[in-house]
């Protein structure tokens, strides 16, 4: 769900066709439309569609490497998130 | 060779190239009447060739940078920000020798970071910045975004040119519709960081002097808007500086396209 969703994200932002993308689809360094501008869109579009917050300590070049990546991250976020709400 | 007759050879040297490249001069004059379309032609050429001049020189003054005098100028709210011992960003521009920005950083707060395209094949450029014990990050590098973040998160005052073409944000420039970059605001934004304008103006043959305003003392939110506000309100700034000092800025560089 969060893959279906980030690879939506991403060609909205990038204006590129995702629909080949999968897990281990490189991004920073391989696409060449994913420049700072992008990423600057895409931690927007993210932070909107998955109600949560970048930290600047947070993003790092890892982070935006691969969608396996980005995804993991997504992931911890929103159980973190779930969590403290629990509590 | 002195800063004197470092000048008085590139002064004679710039007149020549001027002179002979005709795509450069006409570029420039066009340029300066863009901005001040009341001087007259032979006043738009003088200055064409005083500001080459310049900037020539000033690009030469790079590679001695440690030998450049520096005098600083910034109000009480930049000196609070430039000495807190956090994170700031500095928008800049192209004006004389313009690594004096990041040089007088590193002077007043030993925590200087800027970024350059590094020619793989000439490491005197990189030298220059090692010597002078700025940090300089490679633009050529896709991950020069989060080297400049990861800066900011480490306490660095980063400087960042801001007055080129750059196909980020649609901005007016002297009237004149164009595109600008937005990476000062944006950086300001991703890395929690207030953003500063600096600015550099030659006095005479090797001393400087570098200004400091503040644009915001608070980190710009994450909000497309409020960073083209903040980018206008920067290119607003740089208008008046460059009309304050003309025979200083690059005006030869294809702005306007």
């Amino acid at each position: 769900m969060i893959l279906t969703r980030l690879k939506s994200i991403l060609s909205n932002v990038l204006e590129i066709d995702t629909s080949g993308f999968e897990l281990s689809t490189q991004l920073l360094g391989n696409i060449p439309e994913f420049d700072s501008m992008a990423v600057m869109n895409l931690i927007l579009a993210i932070e909107q569609n998955f109600q949560i917050e970048m930290r600047a300590d947070e993003l790092s070049a890892e982070l935006f490497e691969s969608l396996s990546s980005l995804s993991i991250h997504i992931k911890d976020q929103i159980v973190l998130l779930d969590s403290i709400e629990i509590a | 060779m002195t800063p004197k007759n470092r000048f008085k050879l590139l002064n004679g040297l710039s007149r020549t190239i001027l002179r002979l490249s005709k795509r450069t001069r006409q570029r420039t004059i066009s340029n300066i009447k863009r901005a001040m379309p009341y001087l007259r032609s032979t006043e738009a050429y003088a200055l064409a060739i005083e500001s080459y001049a310049c900037v020539v020189s000033g690009v030469l003054d790079t590679f001695w940078l440690n030998e450049l005098e520096i005098e600083y100028e910034f109000d009480q709210k930049t000196k609070n920000i430039l000495y807190s011992g956090k994170g700031a960003v500095i928008a800049t521009l192209h004006m004389n020798c313009y690594e004096t920005v990041p040089l007088a950083i590193q002077q007043l707060t030993g925590r200087s970071t800027t970024l350059s395209k590094l020619p793989e094949n000439f490491p005197l450029v990189a030298n220059n910045y090692q010597q002078a014990e700025i940090e300089c990050i490679d633009k050529n590098q896709p991950n020069s975004l989060f080297k400049l973040i990861s800066a900011l998160q480490k306490n660095r005052i980063v400087t960042l040119h801001a007055d080129h073409y750059a196909n980020d944000i649609e901005m007016e420039f002297f009237e004149q519709k164009t595109k600008a970059p937005s990476g000062a605001a944006l950086l300001s934004s991703l890395g929690n960081a207030p953003l500063l304008l600096g600015y550099s103006v030659k006095l005479n043959d090797a001393r400087y002097r570098v200004y400091f305003e503040t644009i915001s003392d608070s980190p710009l939110g994450k909000d497309k808007q409020l960073h083209k506000e903040y980018m206008n309100k920067l290119y607003r700034r740089f208008e008046q500086i460059i009309l304050d000092f003309p025979n200083q800025w690059y005006w030869s560089y294809n702005r306007w396209r």
